[in-house]
């Protein structure tokens, strides 16, 4: 892509992804359990819009605005997430086949809401707190593990994060062995990644937040992002503060991860693929890739679940089977493509 | 980034800066045949920005005055009856119950036989029994089932059970404000009081009425558990004095999975005169075959309701190592039971009484049978020993259908 990145452009592609994303939301919209047509869609929107809500239709309320729609976001925030938190370790593992666990987050996160399973299985909010807390005690014991004469240093952080994965994948498979309560089974669920679970409104917000505020925080390293990819020391050499951008990147990825693990679970392929299929697509230029693998990711995870709600219906599949199984595909043609 | 999703970012954008150079890049010729389409898309990417807004801010449940439908009257705060469930949670339950979904066969049998079929509007893919029970909307299987699709049948009551569906499936009906009812027995007399309790809570609003029909329903369902609690001391009073018979119970053969101590399996596997040759503390424990080799139990017991697959089943693993080493392999003392046994429901009394009949044939030989409700248990088995594998397999009579494969789902509790 040798063509230069102007603000133009950047908004441009921008704009072309946000309007897949909204076609895409519109058709998880119609699909699902109960259908409904793009007439009945728009007419109880206009209730909504003109301020009439008490004209909708029961079955709208409950399965669109309850149970639906915030599936959907909960994907968009869960997929943006992932998407850029892939992105971000591939920098700054330069690794082009690091992915958002790399480094342990969803086994920690997993440990974590068994615990709560454990402790506490009637309180509803507790596992994705605890799955949350679980993420973050993992990513902070791996940079202490990763840490090299005071520096994050990619090998060591990788070797460390891949063995502390290992570890916690054990100590789960331990407990789900062993332990008698039969509220564990879930985990495996969990594991596979699942969006099935309806969250309150208030969580939903608090996911918001934090994606905007970590991923804004990646976005502002992202030139610099750009030239740590050419080698630590060039990047020192123009004037890049290493240390202080790979710890930037190195939190705020993590608590995307996180986010997104304590309330989908560890939803594979798409924070490994996302971000290649962008770079293949629009440029390796990480001031265009962080907000395309945003869009991208959200459209992956709108699609595969709404995949995963209907192929199958009335049963659901994990959302993580889907990612894969379209995923992988894809990812095959335009790498074929780029080479021939 | 969609529309509403990202407004809180936005705010914070110089909308006339961007609106300059988005200007500047395009060439104005790029607007001209995408202008519709362009504007339509605007216009719905607005109306689904209220939309998002509407659910971030949960404001309209509160706003709506007309409740149309009784999970809808739920979420509007009407009162009803407090129910603490097995699990101690306090769900509000609104009478009368009407409409009611099951998430897991046992207790999609437990309803029917309380006469509360009629009131079954969903229940999961695995449901099978009674014949009635496939004919009701499926809400998917009971470890993944369609939430929307359990919302869509507007049920006043979910009734889930705590061995087999997720937490976090109960979780998200509760944020929905449908009644969950979970269900935990551990054992046989849970089982029971269970049953019990669910036909006293579900009927409970029909007293209001004076409904002749109604109070006999619920006369039934007193007569129907107290025939059962007859049933099973009647069991007991057969077997006293009798030594309990060591049994080893293959849930799942690859990998080797059995019966833990807590459950209510356990719980009727020793109602029927037997005690686990293996005793572990897990639910459902994996466990090696050379500790049950070493345990050497009295007898293996397998349940399917399919005779031929069972004898199949037999057959292969007489030869195998391990497995015919154990005596009671060789000895052909193998018992092949009903999926009830796997099912907390009221047909588990019926397992129950057949695998005491298998253990016990002498004890109940000659005494005449205390069940009513089961005229179709065979009688004593044959002799085990110096018979043919086929011969040796006392295959209890199956209730469901005979077709159904072992491999159509997992069983009651598995998984």
């Amino acid at each position: 892509m040798a063509k230069r990145l102007t603000l133009g452009r950047m908004l441009w592609i921008c704009t072309m992804l946000a309007a897949v994303l909204l076609g895409v939301v519109v058709l998880a919209l119609q699909l699902g359990a109960v259908p409904f047509s793009l007439g009945e869609l728009s007419q109880n929107l206009v209730f909504l819009a003109t301020g009439h809500p008490e004209k909708l239709s029961t079955d709208f309320r409950l399965i669109m605005i309850d149970i639906r729609l915030p599936r959907i976001l909960l994907g968009i925030i869960v997929g943006a997430a992932l998407s850029v938190a892939g992105a971000s370790f591939q920098a700054l593992l330069r690794n082009p086949l690091a992915d958002p666990y790399v480094l342990g987050v969803s086994s920690g996160a997993a440990l974590g809401a068994i615990l709560a399973l454990l402790a506490l299985p009637a309180l509803p909010l507790m596992t994705p707190l605890a799955a949350f807390l679980g993420a973050i005690a993992t990513i902070t014991a791996v940079y202490f593990l990763g840490r090299r004469e005071g520096q994050l240093d990619s090998g060591t952080l990788l070797l460390a994060g891949i063995i502390s994965a290992s570890f916690l994948s054990a100590v789960i498979m331990f407990l789900m062995m062993t332990l008698a309560s039969r509220d564990v089974r879930g985990i495996a669920f969990w594991l596979m990644g699942d969006l099935s679970a309806a969250l309150p409104p208030g969580l939903l917000w608090i996911l918001v937040v934090g994606f905007v505020v970590a991923a804004g925080a990646i976005f502002t390293t992202a030139s610099d992002l750009n030239l740590l990819l050419a080698g630590e020391r060039e990047a020192m050499h123009l004037g890049v503060d290493v240390t202080r951008v790979k710890l930037v990147v190195y939190v705020s990825a993590s608590i995307l991860t996180g986010l997104a693990v304590s309330v989908g679970g560890a939803i594979g392929y798409v924070g490994l693929l996302v971000p290649h299929v962008m770079r293949m697509l629009f440029g390796s230029d990480y001031r265009v890739l962080i907000p395309t693998s945003a869009l991208g990711g959200a459209i992956a995870i709108v699609l595969a679940d709404t995949l995963a709600r209907t192929i199958v219906a009335p049963t659901e599949l994990p959302v993580g089977a889907m990612t894969a199984m379209a995923g992988a595909p894809v990812f095959i043609y335009l790498l074929r493509r780029r080479l021939s | 980034m969609s529309s509403a999703v990202n407004r809180p970012a936005l705010r914070h954008v110089p909308w006339s800066l961007l609106r300059r150079t988005l200007l500047q890049f395009l060439p104005a010729s790029s607007f001209g045949p995408l202008a519709a389409p362009a504007a339509a898309t605007l216009i719905f990417a607005t109306l689904i920005a209220i939309l998002v807004g509407a659910t971030l801010t949960g404001g309209l449940r509160a706003q709506s005055k007309q409740p149309t439908s009784p999970s809808v009257r739920k979420t509007h705060g009407a009162t009803g009856t407090k129910v603490t469930d097995e699990m101690g949670r306090v769900i509000e339950l609104l009478q009368p119950v009407r409409r009611i979904v099951s998430l897991a066969p046992s207790v999609t049998e437990t309803l029917f036989a309380l006469g509360l079929g009629d009131r079954v509007v969903g229940d999961t893919t695995y449901c099978d029994y009674p014949v009635e029970a496939k004919s009701k909307a499926r809400v998917g299987g009971p470890i993944d089932p369609n939430i929307e699709q359990i919302a869509a049948l507007h049920p006043d009551l979910v009734v889930a059970t705590r061995s087999i569906n997720r937490q976090t499936t109960v979780n998200s009906l509760q944020h929905l404000g449908i009644a969950v009812y979970v269900t935990d027995p551990r054992t046989v007399e849970q089982v029971l009081d269970s049953t019990a309790r669910l036909g006293h809570l579900i009927r409970a609003g029909d007293d209001a009425t004076p409904n002749s029909a109604a109070a006999a329903n619920g006369n039934s369902d007193v007569t129907l558990v107290a025939d059962l609690r007859r049933r099973v001391a009647g069991i007991r009073e057969q077997l006293s004095g009798a030594p309990p018979k060591s049994v080893f119970f293959v849930v799942w053969q690859e990998p080797l999975i059995t019966v833990g101590r807590n459950t209510f399996l356990a719980d009727a596997l020793r109602w029927a005169g037997a005690r686990l040759a293996l005793e572990a503390a897990q639910d459902w424990p994996n466990v090696s075959l050379e500790a049950v080799v070493r345990a050497q139990p009295e007898y293996l017991i397998f349940s399917n309701d399919d005779r031929e697959q069972a004898r199949r089943q037999i057959d292969q693993l007489r030869n195998q190592p391990g497995w015919r080493q154990l005596e009671a392999m060789r000895g052909g003392r193998i018992i092949v039971l009903p999926e009830a046994i796997s099912h907390p429901s009221p047909r588990l009394v019926d397992a129950i009484e057949e695998l005491a009949r298998a253990l016990y044939p002498d004890r109940f030989a000659a005494a005449t049978r205390h069940s009513l409700n089961a005229p179709d248990v065979p009688d004593a088995p044959a002799a085990f020993s110096g018979a043919t594998i086929a011969d040796a397999v006392i295959v209890a009579r199956p209730r469901a259908s005979l077709s159904r494969a072992l491999s159509c789902g997992p069983q009651e509790g598995q998984l």
